[in-house]
């Protein structure tokens, strides 16, 4: 091959591409704020979740411009993934998508997993006399009553 | 001009690849030249943009909505990168080619009282490099010279059509 049939030859060679990288943006990319970016992906996750949802529902943005009662422009700034969505609107999006934006799952549990401990009364010494709340009234009644009575059985610590 | 086509490697991630145009008389990529022109007057605006593109690259690609359109001619491509709702006073002009792939040009700082980029000098000589880019390659697609799957493959030396390749 002459230098020309070489040259062509070497153009049409299927080459992978350089991977470029350099100390400055080695240091950049590396020394990334994990909080700042948790912030921003989920902000950008959110914003995927609902355009995913458009899609999937075959909707344009006009399409869920008009269900929301907003201007598509509206639409083009929350899936721009830089909104800073406010609670009434993402309860809203919720409503119109059938999506659940707003993950309380973890929180119901943890509620669950309260109410369903034992409650600790502390029982002092020089105060034998308990006051039971039932509904809005109060009894009173002894202590010894009270641990005796198998219904209102609790953890007791005495102090 | 002599340029190459250059992957982000630090940018780059399992949803989508980052590139950009190394220049080989100033030995300096575009993308690179970008940051140093603005990170100090720019700073947070600069990590804020680093983080997107992580995002960008590792979870969710480049979705068209994360991107300003229409910066260059009709259907080349040429756009910029949203990163703030408001108080964006930074340009960075990228060639989008699809969810995967996302070439990152120059830019600069937009003023609020431009009312539009070609009033700026700076981002006027960037977005008219970048459409050049964009033309260049689009040539290459075509010519086959350059292959698009995913990644690019092929040739990836940029030069104008009086220049040979040395």
């Amino acid at each position: 091959m002459n230098l020309k049939e070489i040259s062509i030859y070497m153009k049409k060679m299927k080459l992978k591409v350089e991977n470029y990288t350099s100390p400055f943006l080695d240091n950049l990319f590396d020394n990334i704020d994990l909080a700042e970016y948790e912030k921003t992906r989920k902000m950008m996750a959110l914003a995927a979740k609902i355009a995913d949802v458009m899609e999937a529902k075959g909707w344009k943005k006009i399409d869920f411009a008009k269900a929301m009662n907003k201007k598509p422009s509206v639409i083009t700034r929350w899936l721009s993934g830089c909104h800073n969505f406010s609670f009434d609107t993402l309860v809203e999006i919720e409503r119109v998508l059938g999506i659940r934006l707003l993950d309380l799952s973890t929180e119901t549990q943890k509620e669950k997993t309260a109410a369903a401990k034992e409650i600790m009364i502390v029982i002092h010494a020089d105060a034998p006399v308990l006051e039971l709340r039932s509904g809005s009234t109060f009894t009173s009644v002894s202590s010894g009553d009270f641990l005796n009575h198998k219904s209102e059985r609790r953890n007791i610590a005495y102090a | 001009m002599k340029y190459r086509i250059v992957r982000l490697s630090k940018a780059s991630g399992k949803k989508a690849s980052f590139y950009t145009i190394f220049d080989v008389l100033a030995q300096n990529t575009f993308f690179e030249r970008f940051i140093q022109e603005n990170l100090t007057l720019h700073e947070g605006e600069i990590h804020e943009i680093i983080n997107r593109l992580k995002v960008i690259s590792e979870d969710e690609g480049a979705r068209t909505y994360n991107f300003k359109f229409d910066q260059g001619k009709p259907g080349d491509g040429v756009c910029y990168l949203k990163y703030r709702e408001k108080g964006q006073s930074l340009r960075l002009y990228c060639i989008w080619y699809g969810a995967d792939l996302i070439i990152l040009g120059g830019g600069g700082a937009k003023a609020e009282d431009l009312k539009a980029f070609q009033e700026s000098p700076k981002l006027k000589q960037e977005n008219y490099l970048l459409r050049k880019i964009s033309e260049l390659v689009t040539e290459k697609l075509r010519s086959g010279d350059l292959e698009l799957n995913h990644e690019f493959e092929g040739n990836f030396n940029l030069y104008e059509e009086d220049e040979t390749e040395s």
